[in-house]
């Protein structure tokens, strides 16, 4: 009898945990999307109407549509990038054995653990010792070194998963190594990889503490361009961009999700 | 008085003549020219857009980027940028402009370069030759007066007993916003090179304060959402929240009115100096002036006229008005910011 | 293997590594060594500074102030982890065991708020704890307050919003290590009249616990790191190192000092947690003695 007492409540704990957790994951989410439509001119909750002015002047608003483009743009090169940088490297982790692996595994999940700040200067003083400050590489080379941890991770995570038998097998028919990556491996871990594409593309698309560096005239980024209008304005446009931010990682996270079936994300 | 605007009119009137068929042969000046403009973002951004960018690209055909970036942020880049700078303009206030000259980025702006910096009104050029200001903005006390009970008249106020759990102050690294603490200072006897009074002041407010605003934008929300009732603002928000229906006073302290002026700098190894100038004589003109007033109430640093209906609103109205402007030693300022800061911090977080 | 393949082998691997590691040498490694090094300039604006000096450390450790600071700034973190265990594994758990269409808005949920830029969900947030915001709403129409309160600007809203920022890298931890969990074993549990207390403390527990650590590791080096989150929902009251860091540096341009403490929170943090795994670790060795006993 005690045990089912037990296990009941246990259920029940669960079940509240779950609610809770949910609930705070998703509201303040909700709460944006809510309120990017009102029909007032201040950011007041609940809206006291509804009307897609604020989405209207999001989409005339040249500097935010200049900023989503180089944005979204800077996060696929950098997913891209990212995935060839990190399978290879995770790949090598994981099914090779060498000296100094574990301070190998640092340094790829270094990048999460540096405060931005130092990141993002010692960045802007590196990139102006070369002359290139003015270009789109720092953005890239910056998004891209906090993208790889991501990436390496949930990568060497669905590389551990499978067996490495129909690997070894081909080894033995003399196949190339990477013709084994590319016929084997690559298939059979491609829900990793394309959850590790998530990572990275979030990652590149939302940050701020870095990007601030990094961006300049030409190429500011949605994030950047968000925290300094937040800065000396406060109007329901934060809340339209900010819940166009929320649909277009929406639409790359479904269609990823659409491509490998819901049940093997993340 | 008559004789100048007549002259004024005669001039223009000339010049218009002259102008026209000069711009149509000279087929606009800066076609093709992009000028980068370091922006603050939001309202700000969009005003100087319409009034200063927009006008001179009709003219002459330049184009005007502006970038909005933080001041902080800005200046690491210009530093880390010497040789070949992000932007062609780049904006500081009273305290920035100590900053830029230190790091000695910024170029001298001659009045032969600018003609209407002839305009400026006297005091109001704080650093020679340097940085062209533009605008005026002050720090004063604001109050929700259907949330107190008693009036606030001065900076010391703000430490009333009763004020307990309601006012909101600039975050200390901001240091303009910061000088309501040398209106405390110097409304208790003490001055810039001897705060006491103000830190005292500071510690006795310290169950007062609900937060510090991480940026005024910050400080509007803590006020429409009955989070404080008092607090320190610039004059342009007072305004804002007032035209949004927000029952604010803003306060004139009659010992002394703090603020900073905005300027406009040109780095030294700027790509489009040319285009810069235009781009400041656009700033100082009367079209160019009337616009951060007309839609943000800010104050003017030239001698242009203001419309009643604007003027209304604005701090520096009148003669009286502008007498309570305190000049400020912003070197001084910006020296102790530093120990100001920490010792802020450790006021209010210990 | 034979030795030319074995070279052979060595040489794919260095291949491979190359571009992650040249990558992270070149523009992780060499730039915040560059910082690194500014911290020991004697000097205190911008990178002016010259020579060598250890003063910047020496003054972060002789004020109690900043020492406080730092501790605060762990406590935080501790409790932030905690709290994200508590509530984060059995998320990721029950996550694991769903069938797949009912996990798929779960994960989107657990994920969404990790792709949210910090400026979103901090504004999100202030729509919730404000003063005529939903809680003190929802609180009020309960009876359970009178008057609304000020929620934001403490201690307990800044901890909220961090745990609602990091909990999902927890989730995603316990729930890739969960995976790999046969629920074959939770069943021969229960089939050895095991009750699911006695299941998750023996069985489920031990054999997530690479995930709780990666996870908590993770919770905890976020959070003694955040600086956007301390300074707008904590209204520069609630003091983190971070945010501290970030003045510094951002404000008044003392990089020297700034890259000091940020040394200092690094080396500290890295500490603080390696301490941790190997406690953990070595209570999970003797755990495992006990059972085998």
């Amino acid at each position: 009898m005690r045990d089912d007492f037990s296990d009941n409540v246990m259920k029940m704990a669960g079940a509240v945990v779950r609610a809770v957790v949910y609930t705070m994951l998703a509201l303040p989410a909700v709460l944006v999307i809510i309120s990017s439509f009102t029909s007032g001119t201040s950011m007041n909750f609940p809206p006291p109407g509804f009307s897609l002015q604020w989405y209207q002047r999001a989409f005339e608003s040249e500097p935010f549509m200049k900023a989503l483009w180089t944005s979204t743009y800077v996060a696929v090169i950098v997913s891209f990038l990212a995935l060839i940088i990190g399978f290879a490297a995770a790949f090598a982790i994981n099914r090779f054995s060498f000296p100094g692996k574990g301070l190998l595994q640092g340094l790829a999940f270094s990048p999460l653990v540096v405060p931005a700040v130092v990141l993002g200067i010692g960045l802007l003083y590196l990139f102006a010792w070369m002359h290139l400050t003015q270009t789109m590489l720092p953005l890239l080379v910056g998004h891209l070194v906090l993208a790889i941890p991501y990436v390496v991770r949930t990568v060497l995570a669905s590389l551990s998963l499978h067996n490495r038998v129909l690997e070894e097998a081909a080894m033995n028919l003399r196949a190339t190594p990477f013709q084994v990556i590319r016929r084997i491996t690559l298939p059979l871990i491609l829900p990793g990889l394309l959850s590790a594409a998530i990572f990275a593309f979030v990652t590149s698309f939302g940050n701020v503490t870095v990007s601030v560096f990094l961006t300049y005239g030409g190429n500011v980024t949605l994030p950047v361009q968000l925290f300094t209008y937040v800065d000396a304005s406060y109007d329901p446009l934060v809340a339209a961009v900010s819940s166009i931010m929320i649909f277009v990682t929406l639409a790359v996270i479904l269609t990823i999700e659409h491509l490998i079936g819901a049940e093997r994300l993340a | 008085m008559i004789r100048r605007t007549f002259l004024k009119l005669a001039t223009a009137t000339a010049m218009s003549a002259l102008a026209a068929p000069y711009v149509h042969a000279q087929d606009k000046k800066f076609a093709g020219v992009t000028l980068r403009v370091g922006g603050w973002g939001g309202l700000y951004d969009e005003t100087i857009k319409k009034y200063v960018a927009a006008p001179l690209e009709e003219r002459t055909g330049l184009k005007v980027e502006m970038t909005a970036g933080t001041q902080s942020a800005d200046l690491v880049k210009m530093v880390a940028n010497r040789e070949n700078p992000p932007y062609d303009i780049y904006q500081a206030d009273s305290a920035y402009m100590v900053e830029a000259l230190k790091a000695d980025f910024i170029r001298e702006i001659k009045e032969s370069d600018v003609p209407n910096i002839k305009r400026i009104l006297p005091g109001f050029r704080e650093y020679d030759e340097y940085g062209v200001p533009y605008s005026v903005f002050t720090y004063i006390p604001v109050f929700n007066s259907e949330q107190l009970e008693k009036p606030i008249t001065t900076y010391t106020d703000l430490a009333r007993p009763d004020l307990e759990g309601k006012i909101t102050l600039p975050a200390a690294t901001f240091d303009t916003n910061c000088l309501y603490l040398l209106g405390m200072a110097e409304e208790n006897g003490g001055s810039i090179s001897n705060m006491e009074p103000a830190f005292k002041l500071l510690e006795k407010a310290k169950d007062n304060i609900v937060a510090l605003g991480q940026s005024t934008v910050a400080m509007i929300q803590m006020f429409e959402n009955g989070e404080v009732a008092a607090g320190v603002m610039s004059d342009a928000r007072g305004y804002e929240m007032r035209a949004k229906g927000l029952p604010i006073v803003s306060v004139m302290p009659p010992q002394g009115i703090y603020g900073a002026t905005s300027y406009m700098n040109i780095p030294k190894n700027a790509k489009n100096p040319e285009a810069a100038l235009a781009f400041l004589e656009q700033m100082l003109s009367d079209e160019g002036m009337l616009g951060l007033p007309r839609s943000m109430r800010l104050g003017v640093t030239t001698d242009v006229k203001l419309p009643e209906d604007i003027a209304k609103d604005m701090t520096f109205n009148s003669l009286e008005r502008l007498a309570l402007k305190k000049n400020v030693d912003w070197e001084k300022w910006m020296a102790d910011r530093s120990s100001r800061i920490e010792r802020i911090n450790k006021i209010l977080r210990g | 293997m034979n030795p030319p393949l074995e070279r052979n082998r060595k040489f794919t691997a260095a291949l491979l590594l190359a571009p992650m590691v040249l990558l992270l040498l070149g523009f992780l490694v060499v730039p915040v060594a560059g910082v690194l090094r500014s911290s020991f300039l004697d000097g205190d604006y911008l990178l002016e500074g010259t020579g060598f000096t250890v003063g910047h450390y020496l003054r972060f450790f002789s004020d109690s102030y900043y020492s406080s600071i730092l501790w605060e700034t762990f406590v935080d973190g501790v409790i932030v982890s905690l709290i994200c265990l508590v509530v984060g594994f059995p998320t990721g758990y029950s996550l694991a065991r769903l069938p797949p269409l009912a996990r798929r808005w779960r994960t989107i949920i657990v994920i969404l708020p990790l792709t949210l830029s910090l400026v979103v969900i901090v504004f999100g947030w202030l729509i919730i704890l404000g003063r005529n915001g939903l809680l003190n709403s929802v609180l009020f129409n309960l009876g359970i307050i009178s008057s609304p309160k000020t929620l934001l600007f403490t201690r307990p809203a800044v901890i909220l919003v961090l745990v609602q920022q990091f909990l999902p890298f927890m989730i995603l931890s316990v729930l890739s290590v969960v995976t790999q969990i046969d629920p074959v074993l939770e069943q021969a549990a229960s089939n050895l009249r095991a009750n699911r207390l006695v299941t998750f403390r023996r069985v489920i527990i031990p054999l997530a616990t690479p995930g709780i650590l990666v996870g908590c590791n993770l919770v905890f080096v976020l959070s003694i790191s955040a600086f956007i989150t301390p300074r707008l929902i904590g209204g520069n009251r609630v003091p983190m190192l971070g945010s501290l860091i970030y003045e510094r540096i951002m404000s008044e341009f003392n990089w020297p000092s700034g890259a000091a403490m940020a040394f200092i929170l690094f080396v500290a943090g890295l500490g603080f947690t390696a301490a941790f795994n190997a406690l953990a670790a070595s209570r999970l060795v003797m755990g495992g003695r006990l059972h085998a006993r």
